[in-house]
């Protein structure tokens, strides 16, 4: 037995746990570390060290193409259920033997849809410590990477005046930056295999993040044993094989037949593979990132997560073809799909260094942490040369804590075209965007062709914060660009540079409509979950077999649902919500943390915002798609509709202030009533390196029928 | 020794929840509504556009002013402006607008606002050739109720 609360339990760090800590110190058992007490940004840290660095002076890397293969080169090959095949597991990890696939065994978390969807690309990939990356593959040449020649061996380091990051500081898919791009398509279904490789001393992680992971593909719609459960953890020297069938939702019940054009992935030839399922359901960008129970904010700070582009039909990735279906949104000509010449990813995240310049952290602070460095594909403040024509970026806000708001330095337009993994109905002109929550992605397209070639525009951050509760304040652009903040992460971040004229004709389109909303059926449940402080924990004290391992003790934050009983915190054992499959529910997320800011994220299924703050009229145009984090704002609220379909399991629902989630802000709901009106509750997976065993819910809350 | 060590876990889970806990129940909320009726004008020299636009029209503000004993007073402004009307000087054409901002705002008795919004020719496809303008808001709040009292403003560019 090896969880990160039996390691609490059984000799290594007993106060391994933030909050056991923070209660530690207050019965002087032990102290912080210095600095913990400063003020100001990073929270908790003394500033980081500039190493003289000057902002502007490296390029921004697009992200590295994580490699697609034939399945047949997967070894051993994936099974539809578990692969328990037995393996010697190290001392430091308890001995023993274990199995070599850290997924829960059985039939329960055997991948749906299996014979189905088989798979028909493998990407596999590593989870390890820093190491020089001697393979990146932009996707794109040298020319429209900012001169970055993919020959030459790319460190690990922010910048080139930092030293590189110690494999135990950064841990990064393939151990590598840039961080790693996915791409697939509809109608091929993906199996993403997952070696971890990180240290098996727990102890041995740079102060900070921990050594099992579990891979959430934010926001697939997935089986659930796919979907990165909290507690399906697995250990170093073990794979998980996570089976991603890229499919549209209602694909049993809508379109069954595929013969809808729109419904469809892209072809090698420029034609189309039409898939079932609603069109109106097409996705285009997610994310996939560790969801390690109370550590994502550690694991993901420390470089767990990856971009993912799906394509489609509508969303082709080549802005060429024109046949009806394609959109022609800015991308490029040369390949049939998933061109990247003028389609961009972006992770914004704000980092921290200590005086040797390697990651630090805060994890002591259950406010959130901020840092203060803007990082762009985690690289410090760099620039990005463009030619004079439209591109589309995707952006990401990677960060635990913060949130940002951008604007162009001159206050030109932007056009927001998405909006999380969704395309929106239309496309929303903005020359500011609004405040991006932690894992919102704002899909946009700047037309650059305004700019005279030479000239530089820059992305300019709005967001004052300070403390990981709330934004401090939005600024005016004046205000940012004067650089009076006391926040370093206040201003001008990322340097486009227009260094040319297309050598091509910019033939790419921003049409409208994008993606019109799926009709949503009458609602047959309606739930209310309240996201807040002083959440407390009714699982506890642990009983034998009760499950109670898998709590995250009191609070202090908590969800309270349908006004019932106590604000709870987090318990991956305890069912909160059962949906019945087949259905469409309302569920209303309340802000019960008053002043706070909570970006909710939903796992799964994509929702609708009927109203904010009891209104229809208070949905701004750029939040009127599907969604699948959703801002409360303070003293917020808002209403969602859901289609609960296709697929069954355990998911979750949680604050994407991963802080706030590590620290008891997350649920469990769960679909699995097999057709009949009645739950079937799912026994709780309780992962060990030696193999993983099962539990009843500790906990059946009355409102989840 | 596990047993102690379970009770004293309980015990540190149970200060922790004390320690940290802020009862949500003391966090107050103030809605209040303003509608004010702007006017201004985005020159050309400064939209690239062949004319200078004059805008007016109603811009609705809310104001959700939270007071949580955990933080200093704070405001959400949600701005509306998607009536106001720009009109070309030299043309008559009209050009519509994306003016809706949510802004985080500290809470004081009074607040000035600078948020620029995109505006473009009320016609199909037009939004790709958007410009911008600047929407500048005076606004005060009455301390005690937490509601706004009063709203004035104007159109113009940065």
């Amino acid at each position: 037995m090896h969880s990160p609360i039996d390691t609490l339990r059984s000799g290594l760090p007993d106060f391994f746990r933030p909050q056991l800590l923070t209660a530690a110190i207050a019965l002087g058992l032990c102290t912080l570390p210095p600095g913990a007490y400063a003020d100001g940004v990073p929270t908790g840290l003394p500033p980081s060290p500039s190493f003289g660095i000057q902002k502007f002076t490296q390029p921004m890397p697009r992200l590295d193409l994580l490699a697609r293969n034939p399945v047949a080169t997967l070894n051993p090959a994936p099974t539809e259920q578990a692969n328990t095949a037995a393996q010697p597991v190290e001392p430091a990890l308890g001995g023993g033997t274990g199995p070599i696939e850290g997924r829960p065994p059985g039939p329960i978390w055997a991948h749906q849809g299996w014979t189905r969807f088989p798979p028909r690309v493998a990407i596999e990939a590593t989870m390890e410590g820093a190491k020089v990356n001697t393979s990146y593959n932009p996707g794109v040449p040298a020319s429209l990477n900012s001169g970055i020649n993919p020959a030459s061996p790319f460190p690990p380091r922010f910048h080139p005046n930092l030293p590189d990051q110690g494999p135990l500081a950064l841990w990064t898919f393939n151990g590598t930056l840039p961080p790693k791009l996915a791409i697939a398509r509809y109608g091929e279904p993906v199996l993403f295999r997952e070696h971890n490789k990180l240290p098996t001393d727990p102890k041995a992680n740079g102060g900070f993040g921990i050594h099992s992971i579990s891979t959430h593909e934010h926001n697939g719609h997935h089986g659930a044993e796919n979907d990165g459960f909290t507690g399906a953890y697995f250990f170093p020297n073990q794979f998980y094989d996570y089976h991603w069938p890229i499919v549209l939702a209602g694909l049993n019940t809508i379109n069954t037949g595929a013969t809808d054009p729109k419904a469809s992935g892209p072809d090698d030839s420029g034609g189309l593979t039409t898939v079932p399922g609603d069109w109106h359901e097409t996705m285009s960008t997610h994310w996939f990132h560790d969801h390690m129970f109370s550590f994502t904010s550690q694991n993901v700070y420390k470089g767990m997560a990856a971009m993912f582009n799906l394509y489609s039909g509508l969303d082709r990735g080549n802005e060429a073809i024109d046949d009806g279906v394609n959109l022609g949104l800015p991308s490029g000509t040369a390949k049939s799909w998933a061109n990247l010449d003028y389609d961009v990813n972006i992770v914004l995240a704000d980092k921290a260094w200590d005086a040797k310049g390697q990651l630090a952290f805060d994890k002591f602070d259950f406010d959130g942490f901020i840092g203060d460095r803007m990082t762009v594909n985690l690289v410090d403040n760099p620039y990005f040369e463009v030619e004079a024509r439209k591109y589309r970026f995707r952006i990401l806000n990677g960060s635990v804590s913060r949130f940002f708001k951008i604007a162009l330095s001159d206050g030109s337009p932007m056009i927001q075209i998405g909006n999380d993994g969704n395309l929106l109905p239309h496309p929303v002109p903005l020359t500011e965007l609004d405040e991006q929550g932690i894992a919102e992605r704002y899909d946009i397209v700047i037309d650059f062709s305004r700019y005279p070639v030479g000239s530089k525009v820059y992305f300019v951050n709005l967001v004052q914060q300070t403390n990981g509760k709330k934004p401090d304040r939005d600024l005016s652009l004046r205000e940012a660009l004067a650089g009076s903040s006391n926040d370093p992460v206040v201003g001008k971040f990322l340097e486009f540079r227009i260094v040319r004229n297309p050598a091509q004709p910019d033939v790419s389109r921003v049409p409208d409509p994008l993606i019109p909303n799926p009709v949503l059926p009458a609602v047959t449940r309606s739930r209310t979950f309240e996201w807040g402080s002083g959440g407390t924990q009714t699982t506890l004290p642990a009983r034998p077999g009760s499950g109670s391992e898998v709590t995250a003790f009191d609070g202090p934050w908590g969800v309270k649902t349908d006004h019932q009983g106590e604000m709870l915190a987090a318990d991956y054992g305890r069912i909160t919500a059962a949906p019945s499959s087949g259905t469409t529910e309302q569920w209303t997320l309340q802000n019960g943390g008053g002043g706070w800011d909570h970006p909710i994220h939903i796992h799964f299924e994509e929702g609708q915002i009927i109203s904010r703050d009891g209104s229809p009229n208070r949905v701004p145009a750029w939040e009127k798609g599907r969604k699948d984090v959703y801002r409360l704002r303070p003293g917020g609220s808002l209403v969602i509709r859901m289609q609960f379909r296709d697929w069954g399991g355990m998911f979750m629902e949680h604050c994407h202030n991963t802080v706030h989630e590590d620290n008891a802000m997350l649920l469990r709901w769960e679909i699995d009533n097999g057709g009949a009106p009645f739950l079937r509750p799912l026994p709780t997976p309780i992962a060990t390196p030696q193999g993983v065993t099962f539990v009843a819910p500790d906990d059946i809350l009355p409102s989840a029928f | 020794m596990n047993m102690f060590r379970g009770a004293f876990l309980s015990l540190l889970a149970g200060m922790v929840g004390t320690m940290l806990a802020v009862p949500a129940a003391s966090a107050q909320t103030t809605v209040s509504s303003f509608t004010l009726q702007v006017e201004g004008t985005a020159p050309a020299v400064k939209t690239g556009l062949p004319e200078t636009v004059k805008f007016d029209g109603p811009v609705v503000i809310t104001a959700t002013v939270v007071t949580d004993p955990g933080l200093p007073p704070g405001v959400v402004l949600s701005i509306d402006g998607r009536g106001v009307r720009g009109r070309g000087l030299k043309t008559g054409t009209v050009y519509d607008n994306e003016a809706e901002a949510n802004l985080t705002r500290p809470f004081g008795p009074t607040d000035h606002v600078e948020t620029t919004f995109a505006f473009f020719e009320n016609a199909a496809g037009s939004f790709m050739n958007a410009k911008g303008a600047l929407l500048t808001l005076n606004l005060t709040y009455d301390t005690t109720t937490m509601a706004l009292t009063k709203v004035t403003g104007d159109i113009g560019t940065l």
